[in-house]
């Protein structure tokens, strides 16, 4: 096995772009900065204390299920995608943590509400989330 | 600090298998594996269109609340993860999103927007975020 040491990674043509070898027959290439997570985070939805996040510098608490995340490096643009799943470890019902509203989707923070199948607002034991996207 | 300048990146013993030690400093993961291989958002309402993605070559709106994504370099096989959140405009509950009920395809990626008085809704917000291996 070789191993390469090096702290960073760049790209020459373009600093941001990185080709790299992915497909399972080893030939289809995928981008490797498209390919990241930009930041995703795990956090109690009562009180939105984060466990364990990566570009993340808060997760505030507007009201009950209503919280917003908010970024340490912004993304590049408002087109960024976010994906979450939340649950409700007493109930054992799972929840979807969505965004609330156009204005609230910005590149610096993404504001959701969380609702579980019941179709009911609630502050979930554990949301998880996860965005990917161009960063500024 | 060291920088390695590279345009390509190639595991030497597995072309697609690359190890980075993680961040504990010890135990290793596969770079190609923790990549996303697919992400979208795109917006269901009126004529469904995609705001940004990343290895998605087309949308097609199947019904109302149902859509299909279609990756540019398929995925190898169809036990891929899917991810989704979706949301609407003005309304302070969320949407729920799932499988279009049948298995997951390698070319595509079929979804249907359900609300959480279940009727079937084109929401504004549709993201979808896919890991898995490339064919």
């Amino acid at each position: 096995m070789s191993t390469l040491r090096t702290n960073a990674l760049e790209g020459v043509d373009a600093k941001n772009s990185i080709t790299i070898v992915a497909g399972a027959g080893n030939i289809t290439t995928t981008n490797v900065q498209e390919g990241l997570a930009k930041a995703w985070s795990n956090y109690a939805g009562s009180g939105t204390s984060l466990r364990d996040s990566f570009n993340h510098t808060s997760a505030t608490d507007n009201g009950t299920a209503d919280y917003t995340l908010t970024l340490t490096n912004n993304m590049g643009n408002v087109n960024y995608s976010y994906t979450s799943s939340s649950t409700d470890g007493g109930g054992g019902r799972s929840a979807t943590f969505s965004p609330k509203d156009f204005d609230n989707y910005t590149t610096s923070s993404m504001r959701g509400v969380n609702n579980d199948t019941g179709n009911t607002t609630e502050d979930t034991e554990c949301v998880s989330s996860t965005f990917n996207g161009d960063l500024a | 600090m060291a920088t390695l300048k590279t345009n390509t990146l190639t595991g030497t013993s597995t072309a697609g298998s690359i190890a980075v030690t993680g961040e504990g400093n010890s135990t290793t993961t596969n770079l190609q594996q923790g990549l996303t291989k697919a992400w979208v958002n795109l917006n269901g309402t009126g004529t469904p269109a995609i705001n940004d993605s990343f290895n998605i070559s087309g949308l097609t709106d199947d019904a109302t609340g149902s859509f299909t994504v279609s990756f540019t370099n398929d995925m190898s096989n169809s036990s891929y993860s899917a991810a989704h959140a979706g949301g609407q405009r003005t309304v302070t509950w969320g949407i729920y999103l799932g499988g279009s009920g049948g298995a997951n395809a390698t070319g595509s990626h079929s979804f249907h927007n359900v609300s959480p008085s279940d009727s079937s809704v084109d929401s504004a917000f549709n993201c979808l975020q896919f890991c898995g291996d490339l064919a």
